[in-house]
Formats: C-alpha cells, structure tokens, sequence
C-alpha cells in the first residue's frame, strides 16, 4: 500500500513518514501542499494530509479528491493542529476519513489507517 | 496617564463646550443691534464658534481613536503575551524530552557495549535485543517531540497576524489624527501565515480524545463498523 504524506513543512513530513514506516508501511510519497498532492494522487493508495498548508489546504483537497470520480473513495486521514469542534465537522463535510491531532503517536496513527481500512473492507 | 482618566477629561472638555457653546449663543442673542456693536462682535463670535467646533471635531476623532485601539486590540496584545508564553514553555519542554531520551540512549548504548563484552560468553544476546529495541523507541521518541517545532511555528504565526492587525489599527488610529483617512492598510503581495488558532503541544492524549468523540459523535454509521 502507498502512501501519500501532504504536509508543508518538511520536519512534520518526514516525522510522519517516520512514523508509517514505525508502523509497518513504507511505500510512502511526499507533497508539500495540496496542488502537489493532486498531482501524485493518482500513483497513491492512502491520503495523510495536513490542513493549514498554502495555495491549497488540507481541506481543499480533501474536497477536491471527493469530487473526482477517480479518487473519491481514497482512504484520507487528516494530521492537523486544529482541534476545535468546528474544525472538525468542517473536515468531515469536507470528507475525511479520520482525523488525528497534532502531535501524535504512530500508535495512534496505526490505529486511526487499521480503522479506516476496516471501513473499506466492510 | 490611564484610560479611565482620559475618559474623565474627555467627558469633561465636552461638557465644557457645551457649556461655552451654549454662552455663545446666549451672547448672540443678547446683542441688540449687530450694526451698532459692529460686526466685530459678530465675527469674533463666529471665529469662536469655528474654533469649538474643531475641538469637538478633534474629541470626536480622539474618541474614535480610543475605540479603535481598546478592546480588540488590548485582547490580541494578551492573547500574543498568552501564544508567547506557550510557545516558550512548548520550547522548553520539548528540549527537555529531547535531551532526557537522549542521555537514556547515551546509556543504552553503553549497556550495548557491556553485553557486546559479554556476548563472547553467550550471556548477551538476549538482553541486547531488548536493549537495541529500547534505544530504537528512545530515538523515535526524540524525533517524536520534534513535532514541536510545527505547533510553535503556527502558535507564532497566530502571534504574526495579532500584531499586523494591532499595526493596522495603530496606522488607521495615526492617521485619524493626522487627518488622513482611517483605513487598514493592506501590504500587497504579503505573505500571510498558515495557522491553527487551536494549535497546542499541551493535553495532545485529551485533544485526540476529544476529536474522536466529536468525529465518531458526528458519524453514527462509523460508530457502528
């Protein structure tokens, strides 16, 4: 499985990048804002993307992955600072799948990839 | 000199004002023949009433003044004093943890080289294993709470914007009294910052805690797979 990682900042990139591969996945690419990731979506199985990122947020380009009709159904899981209760419903009608808040434990990230996927299995 | 002060002289310039605008008027009507006194009268009473018009007119501004500095931008100077400090204390303990794991590593390893001695005898090999795994959850730990370094910098961008706003108000109030006009003024092609207001190293078990009850509360259909 192939992982796709959006985040700006570079440190943020490779500590979650660590972490999946802390956790068992190592098939990881990187974006450094949402138009990137548009562009890598197509070669990726899994969606972990930062919200507050330049030209094109994380909730921005959850939206944009629901509306296509190639990447609706990809798995995304949202790594953000945010952590009120508005940001949260904003990105759950923006579409994520789950939501994890920063700073995180690769433990709850694991978690958080078994849950979704369990959802795609059933 | 204190806020309350200001008011109180404020209010007391007005009420005086008052007080010689309506003299003034009174005057007025008291002259029996303009054409006699002269038009002298006239016009000096005209310059006077001229002159409290301005006054007023520069209470007023001062006024506004005053509501476009208080408030808001007193709450965004705390609420920069309150980032500042967190982002201090994020520092700090992050350093902290960073340093704890680090001199633990510094003795795992020494422990490494202590069984590696022994392993010549085949007493070692067992305990090393732990000891290798032991260091390897210490370094992840360290690059864990780097993970600071995103929240302060957003905490700091949250800080960034309180005191361009707290530069806007001050140039819109400097222009007030200047006489220019009290705008806010937009730097063009300024690079704004991406942040969380939210953003925090603080209570992080709590806030993931919360966001799931808010996100699974939300979606009863998850719940239920």
């Amino acid at each position: 499985m192939r992982f796709l990682v959006v985040d700006d900042s570079a440190t943020m990139r490779r500590i979650v990048v660590n972490s999946l591969q802390r956790v068992g996945f190592s098939d990881v690419v990187e974006a450094s804002d949402g138009a990137e990731a548009l562009e890598k979506i197509a070669s990726v199985d899994f969606v972990i993307t930062d919200w507050n990122m330049p030209k094109v947020s994380g909730a921005e380009l959850t939206r944009a992955i629901r509306s296509n009709e190639q990447t609706k159904l990809m798995p995304l899981i949202m790594v953000t600072a945010r952590s009120v209760r508005d940001d949260i419903l904003t990105a759950m009608e923006a579409g994520v799948d789950s939501y994890v808040v920063k700073p995180f434990t690769p433990q709850v990230l694991r978690e958080k990839i078994d849950a979704v996927l369990a959802t795609r299995v059933a | 000199m204190s806020n309350s002060r200001i008011s109180d002289v404020l209010y007391d310039s007005e009420t005086m004002l008052r007080l010689v605008d309506g003299e003034l008027e009174e005057l007025r009507e008291d002259v029996p023949d303009p054409g006699f006194r002269g038009n002298h009268v006239g016009v000096v009473l005209a310059l006077m009433q001229r002159a409290s018009a301005e006054i007023a007119q520069v209470l007023c501004t001062l006024h506004t003044s005053r509501e476009a500095l208080e408030g808001v931008t007193l709450q965004e100077i705390h609420d920069s004093a309150t980032k500042l400090g967190e982002v201090s204390s994020a520092t700090e303990i992050a350093a902290t943890r960073m340093m704890d794991g680090l001199e633990r590593s510094h003795g795992l390893v020494d422990r490494l080289d202590e069984l590696g001695a022994l392993d010549s005898a085949g007493d070692g090999v067992i305990e090393s294993a732990a000891v290798r795994a032991k260091l390897r959850d210490e370094l992840f730990a360290v690059m864990g709470s780097l993970q600071f370094q995103d929240i302060t910098g957003q905490q700091l961008g949250h800080v960034s914007q309180m005191l361009r706003d707290i530069e806007r108000r001050l140039h819109a109030t400097s222009s007030l009294l200047s006489g220019g006009r009290a705008e806010a003024e937009v730097i063009a092609g300024e690079q704004l910052p991406t942040f969380s207001e939210s953003a925090s190293t603080q209570n992080s078990f709590e806030r993931q805690a919360s966001a799931d009850a808010i996100f699974w509360g939300c979606q009863p259909s998850k719940i239920a797979q």
